[in-house]
């Protein structure tokens, strides 16, 4: 929770990381992934901290959930970088249920696609997050496999949010969307720069999608995708891409814009809670 | 539950490197809001100016004339046209809207081939001369040949640097969202190699910038009207372990270098 101007806010952030590679040694890795600002609340008093919990998945949880105190953020969802992380996050959400939204991640060019959507049953995953960049693939090349698991997700009350801005037409993700019209999906990003057009465009196209403005400068296109009648305040989220991004500045994004406080209060926190309440309902825990 | 820091915006003039066009009244009242002495105003991709830039000095020139001792002017090329008409095209705008620097953007679709650009760059001596400032717009256009993946700084903006090193040059958008770490690098590489702050993604890679190469090849941008100009300027305020000074030199100062002879 922030307070600014006399205003107070609960931060709930729809796009959040951490890793279970953190360690000393391997520091000099993690400055790609990490603002340097973040890395000193973990590791500046490191001999102290690394006894959080004897455990190292357990250990890295409470790093985490020092970094959401830090910036003062209330509930946040947990996107793993690399596969080895959804233990991290089925980890959060044993340890935090009512305050980390631990998602998995599943890549389409699984060759054990099966069970790893059987995984995410098994460890009651709240959401699941895509990466075209990283997992190499486009909504295009793998549509057949991506109907599939957008279908698995909305049966069984899964959230699912991709990266977006690159490595994919951001507008073929419409036509999966078109088969699988409850499915809830999140663009991170909101397209960031080079797509932020096709962002909005598909947020037009498709009412159960969600633009998360993380990483994304651009302002005047927030507000014309609020002013939109066919999207509206209600469908964006805010988020600060912890650790690699400053979430003073992501928390800007959303101070300035010219809206009133309660807009920017559903912005902040009450469209994530709605929509976590509405649709994971019973996994939600508040 | 704490206080955030509001934005305190300084007591000094600040010089905004990365301003665009609007109404003007808006305009106005931005430069009051933030403090904003003197500013660069440049042509913009998303107000068409790139593709019609007559109609970009109809629309400058009640700017041209309200700042007159504020606004530094960036003009364009005309990668659709060849060397005579630029050289035109470049007179033009000399005359009319007084330009001091040319922005590059990749939307313009210039092939990054020094013959290919050569005769821009030969237009652009014998019109502004050889030491003026080239700013570059960065995130290069998703492309199927590419995979849709950024085109980075190794492929696009350092080449043009090595071809006509003679120029200054200043990296838009601190790399852009499509490669955005190490910029201090380039900054390494080229001493003739500025960086902009307005839509940096990442903070830390400015304060690296700062810490590995020193202060003087930032320059604060606003990116004014498309982006919040407390969220800009908020990235100076808070970069990390970086003094008041160089943050002061980032917002007030270091623009000066690129217009002197």
């Amino acid at each position: 929770m922030i307070i600014y101007k006399d205003d107070e806010y609960r931060l709930w952030d729809a796009h959040s990381h951490f890793s279970n590679l953190i360690s000393k040694k391997l520091k000099f890795v993690l400055k790609y992934l990490s603002t340097y600002e973040t890395m000193d609340i973990i590791f500046q008093d490191w001999k102290k901290n690394r006894n959080l919990a004897k455990e190292r998945l357990e250990r890295n949880v409470l790093f985490y959930i020092k970094v959401l105190d830090y910036y003062q953020i209330d509930k946040a969802i947990h996107l793993p970088v690399f596969k080895l992380d959804r233990k991290l996050s089925y980890k959060m959400n044993e340890m935090f249920p009512d305050r980390i939204f631990g998602f998995s991640n599943i890549n389409p060019r699984s060759k054990t696609l099966d069970e790893d959507l059987l995984e995410l049953l098994e460890h009651n995953a709240p959401g699941i997050k895509l990466h075209p960049d990283f997992m190499k693939f486009t909504f295009k090349t793998y549509q057949e496999e991506l109907v599939k698991i957008f279908k698995f997700c909305t049966e069984n009350k899964i959230i699912i949010l991709s990266h977006t801005g690159s490595h994919s037409i951001l507008k073929n993700v419409i036509p999966i969307l078109k088969k699988c019209d409850e499915s809830i999906f999140i663009m991170g990003h909101s397209g960031l720069c080079p797509q932020v057009d096709d962002a909005i465009q598909v947020a037009k196209t498709c009412p159960n999608t969600f633009l998360e403005i993380s990483g994304n400068p651009y302002t005047y296109k927030f507000m014309e995708a609020i002013k939109d009648p066919n999207i509206g305040v209600e469908r964006i989220l805010f988020g600060t891409d912890i650790p690699s991004l400053n979430p003073r500045v992501e928390i800007e994004k959303v101070l300035c814009l010219p809206i009133s406080v309660e807009e920017k209060r559903l912005i902040f926190s009450q469209n994530l809670e709605t929509l976590m309440k509405t649709f994971l309902k019973s996994k939600f825990k508040d | 539950m704490n206080k955030i820091l509001e934005v305190n915006i300084p007591d000094y003039k600040l010089f905004d490197f990365h301003r665009h066009i609007s109404n003007i009244e808006s305009f106005d009242k931005n430069l009051k809001e933030f403090n904003i002495g003197s500013f660069c105003l440049m042509p913009s991709m998303i107000d068409n100016d790139f593709e019609d830039i007559s109609n970009y000095i109809n629309k400058i020139k009640p700017f041209v004339k309200k700042y007159a001792d504020r606004a530094i002017i960036f003009g364009a090329l005309d990668f659709i046209k060849g060397y005579e008409d630029n050289l035109e095209i470049l007179m033009e705008q000399s005359k009319e809207i007084n330009i001091k620097g040319i922005k590059l953007h990749p939307e313009q679709i210039f092939k990054i081939k020094k013959d290919n650009l050569e005769p821009y760059f030969k237009a652009l001596s014998e019109i502004l001369g050889n030491n003026i400032p080239i700013y570059i717009h960065m995130d290069w256009p998703l492309l199927e040949e590419n995979r849709y993946a950024p085109n980075g700084k190794k492929n696009t903006f350092n080449k043009i640097v090595t071809f006509f090193p003679d120029f200054k040059y200043i990296m838009g958008h601190a790399g852009g969202s499509g490669d955005y770490l190490n910029v201090w690098k380039s900054c390494k590489k080229f001493s003739n190699v500025y960086i902009e702050t307005s839509m940096a993604p990442v903070t830390s890679t400015l304060s690296e910038v700062v810490w590995k190469i020193g202060p003087k090849r930032l320059l604060f941008g606003s990116n004014y009207p498309y982006c919040g100009t407390s969220i800009e300027l908020i990235k100076i305020l808070c970069m990390y372990q970086v003094s008041d000074a160089d943050k002061k030199a980032i917002l007030e100062s270091n623009w000066e270098v690129l217009f002197t002879e």
